[in-house]
């Protein structure tokens, strides 16, 4: 019988699966689709908010303030991106500027570093800001990451000290067994002694799997973006926010850690919360409302657009409990849940995990190799890396400058690429200007060549996603 | 630092063009850099007829006429690198390539051209809505996917865009057994060019839908619908006219883009217009020692024209290595009325009689015209030219001793003749 059994492999699992991996527990971590991180931790701002804005009392205060904090040493241990932009709230009327006093208040409160600066000031720093503006708030300590990077690097990491990560798993059916729970699903039986339900959009759904009577506490909101051309990046150096309103934190101008500038995300409710299709009047919206904090956008520079849906608990905060003995529900988990994941791992170690299995450090923990990025190498390091496997010298993607062998090692890695979005995801292909244009083809073969099977079966990006048809 | 005189960025149509003239005017140390594993470039893919007719008086497919050139160029021993990708260009002609074979080098030429072509323009540039599922590609993506490896893009397939790619794309799947349910064009016109739209749809009974554009695309693993609409004389979608078409594959035609960014990371001076560099008549740029042709100057419709671009870029090049920039007064040209660009955009006036070629397309469709030349002061030159269309480039000759008397910018016009 497995100790802990994780529903879920979004950013909130794996961040569960990374911390239990450090200490002597049996875990094995579920993801329903072919691939982790590819629902609601796949399309958001990939903030990590300094954690001003959540409202005092909250376990989202608590656990972004605390989140924000550890996240400099996670990225670090996984070797992953992590981009310390700050953030510029602007307000470009009296009445914002009084609301960005109750934001500075409560930045005080909670020791989080600020300043204020004059429009002058922040023309200065942010010449693309709009000339309305009258006085930015500036919270140094917000950063940027990129989310499926940290959470592919946490599941590596799992999968290298002993978790048992499975794929294409979604939990049918749940059992109460003596000592826990029986769970099934289509390919595969589990027992674990504890069960944590981090299923994302469908939390409530599968936390009915073990109480048939647990309500709907969730409803579902979709935000678009818009994403710019790499080659824009310093239009912006901070994450731009407009005051916030009660509708929320507003239509953001973001920078990533690849260098991408994004515009977005508006907020729509939505009933069908996998379908993620942008729409006309939201892309609209958000590149109408941009123009109160920005000017001089290059909308010509646009390359893609995408839409997120995130799970909006009826509590307005994270629901993390017991819900009967051993099924810890972690649901709910919307904005500031990025921020916050390294401490609602924490808060789930700490206040359920340790206090039944009291599990020791595991004595051979050990972090994962960085990916190689050639075109992060020095030059000499460059050279001797092609000598050694010409295959790091042979450029795929020439937007994004990645070369055949990034691409041969992201298939072959722990919890490796499984489909063309995978691969995306993991390497950048299909992220730059030609979109896949030039090197889709080239991806596709790759991965039929490496997972050894034909060009029409390699998927897109779920397991029925297949893309070509053998001619004749 | 290892030294040549002359690198050509790029082996396709406009790169071995360029190379064998250039050897040809007794340039010896030339340097093709090629990303793929074989020279031809886009020509590789398009298996169909129609190239060569004006250059070669023979109609080719692409491969064969390609190969034409290959063969000259490998006769000539003209030295290349395959597999090998630019990854750095400055502004002082030093090139840093990439490669299985050959590593990581930074060279340093002494004149350099450019000839990287152009790619498609994608679904986000023009912000189609919807699902982001599999089954909607460029057109000349799902070329490669058909005629490179083998494999049909999808069964039921709706094209954007009437350019020439989603024309012949529309006869290829359907000759390789897909079924086209359309093509549907956001201008009044079609783009394409006449022999084509004849061809390829009309031949094959596909309907082609003018003023009409693709409002979203819908799908859960693959595509499943497209909402097609119509559109006002603004461009416009009228929503009322919005209709659901079943389909699995989207295949988008909806333009190219010079492939600029190393020219831009270079400091090359674009034109807004083309999206290329800046030229004069001989195809420098404004750049000491750069010189720029084929589709990474500015979109070509027919590949004779690229490879006589090209020819004209290495021989300029060549004398550039030989004998330095050439002296003259410059003028500048510049699209007037129903012109949407003209290239060169610079002309040096020098002392030798050659006829000054110019390029350029015309924004509509016209029927009886004047094409006029002029500069602040007058008309210099009209010409009767008739059946212009935006996707027919289009020639024009000056001759040096009436533009001597040019000041300024000379302005090329195109008017309809009326009766």
């Amino acid at each position: 019988m497995k100790d802990i059994l994780i529903i879920g492999a979004g950013i909130v699992g794996s961040s569960i699966a990374y911390a239990c991996s450090k200490k002597e527990l049996d875990v094995v971590l579920l993801e329903k689709n072919i691939e982790a991180m590819d629902e609601v931790s796949s399309a958001n701002s990939g903030i990590v908010h300094a954690g001003y804005d959540p409202e005092e009392g909250t376990l989202k205060a608590k656990l972004n303030l605390r989140g924000s904090r550890l996240y400099p040493n996670l990225c670090r241990e996984l070797k992953v991106g992590y981009l310390n932009c700050g953030a510029f709230i602007v307000a470009t009327s009296e009445e914002e500027t009084e609301i960005l006093e109750t934001l500075r208040l409560k930045a005080v409160q909670r020791d989080i570093p600020y300043e204020i600066l004059t429009k002058e000031e922040a023309l200065q720093q942010e010449p693309n800001l709009t000339d309305q503006v009258l006085s930015v708030l500036s919270f140094p300590s917000t950063a940027v990451v990129t989310p499926w990077e940290v959470g592919h690097a946490m599941i590596e990491t799992a999968i290298l000290n002993q978790v048992e990560f499975i794929a294409d798993s979604e939990v049918l059916e749940v059992l109460k067994i003596e000592g826990g729970f029986r769970i099934i699903t289509a390919k595969n039986r589990f027992e674990a002694k504890m069960v944590i339900n981090a299923s994302g959009l469908c939390g409530d759904k599968v936390a009915r799997l073990n109480r048939i009577d647990y309500p709907n506490v969730l409803s579902y909101r979709r935000g678009e973006y818009d994403v710019f051309d790499r080659s824009f990046k310093g239009f912006i150096d901070h994450v731009i926010y407009p005051v916030p309103t009660v509708l929320g934190k507003g239509v953001l101008a973001l920078v990533t850690v690849e260098g991408n500038i994004m515009i977005g995300p508006n907020s729509e409710v939505t009933d069908t919360p996998y379908d993620t299709q942008t729409t006309a009047e939201g892309l609209a919206s958000v590149s109408q409302r941009i123009n109160k904090t920005m000017k001089n956008l290059p909308v010509g520079a646009i390359i893609r657009q995408f839409a997120g849906v995130r799970p909006v608990p009826i509590t307005k905060d994270f629901i993390i409990e017991e819900d009967t003995p051993n099924w810890i529900n972690v649901i709910g988990i919307e904005s500031p849940g990025l921020a916050s994941a390294p401490a609602i791992a924490e808060m789930v170690m700490n206040d359920f995990i340790q206090p039944k299995f009291q599990a020791n450090e595991r004595v051979d923990y050990h972090d994962r190799n960085a990916p190689i990025k050639i075109m992060e190498s020095d030059p000499l390091t460059r050279s001797a890396l092609i000598k050694e496997n010409p295959k790091y010298g042979k450029m795929v993607c020439l937007c994004e400058q990645v070369s055949e062998q990034e691409i041969v090692d992201c298939i072959h890695r722990p919890d490796g690429a499984r489909s063309v979005k995978g691969v995306k995801k993991r390497v950048r292909p299909g992220s730059g200007r030609c979109q896949g244009g030039f090197c889709e083809p080239e991806i596709v073969k790759i991965l039929a060549r490496e997972l050894k099977i034909d060009l029409s079966e390699v998927v897109y990006d779920t397991i029925n996603s297949t893309m070509l048809k053998r001619k004749g | 630092m290892r030294n040549f005189e002359l690198i050509v960025i790029g082996g396709g149509s406009a790169g071995l063009a360029a190379a064998i003239e250039a050897r040809k005017q007794g340039i010896e140390d030339i340097l093709v850099l090629e990303k793929e594993s074989e020279l031809g470039g886009i020509l590789n893919q398009c298996i169909h007829n129609g190239f060569g007719l004006h250059s070669l008086k023979k109609e080719y497919s692409g491969p064969a006429y390609a190969q034409v050139y290959i063969d000259e160029f490998n006769q000539l021993k003209i030295p290349v690198y395959l597999n090998t990708t630019v990854i750095e260009l400055s502004a002082d002609r030093q090139v840093t390539f990439m490669s299985p074979e050959w590593g990581v080098e930074t060279i340093q030429a002494k004149a350099i051209i450019l000839a990287m072509g152009c790619r498609e323009r994608t679904r986000g540039a023009v912000s189609i809505p919807g699902n982001r599922c599999t089954g909607v590609w460029t057109a000349g993506t799902a070329q490669k996917y058909l005629n490179i490896e083998g494999y049909l893009v999808g069964k039921r397939i709706f094209i954007l865009g009437s350019g020439d790619i989603g024309l012949i794309m529309a006869r290829r799947l359907t000759l390789a057994g897909a079924e086209v349910v359309g093509v549907a064009e956001l201008m009044p016109y079609s783009n394409g060019l006449t022999r084509n739209l004849v061809q390829c749809l009309y031949d094959y009974d596909i309907p082609l839908y003018l003023s009409t554009t693709i409002t979203a695309i819908h799908g859960k693993e693959r595509v499943e619908r497209i909402t097609l609409t119509q559109v006002d004389e603004a461009r416009q979608p009228i929503p009322s006219t919005s209709r659901e078409i079943e389909v699995d594959t989207v295949l988008l035609s909806i333009g190219l883009i010079p492939e600029n960014t190393l020219s831009t990371q270079a400091g090359i001076e674009l034109d807004q217009r083309t999206k290329g560099a800046v030229v004069d008549q001989h195809y420098a740029t404004q750049n000491e020692g750069y010189f720029a042709c084929g589709n990474v100057l500015h979109v070509h419709d027919l590949v004779d024209y690229v490879s006589q671009e090209g020819q004209a870029a290495g021989r300029s090049a060549a004398d550039y290595i030989k004998s330095g920039n050439g002296e003259g007064r410059q003028l500048s040209t510049q699209a007037g009325e129903n012109v949407s660009y003209v290239v060169p955009q610079k002309l040096i006036l020098s002392a030798t009689p050659e006829l000054i070629q110019i390029k350029f397309r015309v924004r509509s469709v016209m029927k009886e015209t004047e094409v006029i030349l002029r500069d602040q002061q007058g008309i210099l030159q009209k010409i009767a030219k008739s059946h212009l269309a935006p996707a027919e480039m289009e020639m024009m000759y000056l001759s040096p001793k009436l533009l001597q008397q040019a000041q300024g910018s000379i302005i090329v016009e195109v008017r309809e003749k009326h009766e």
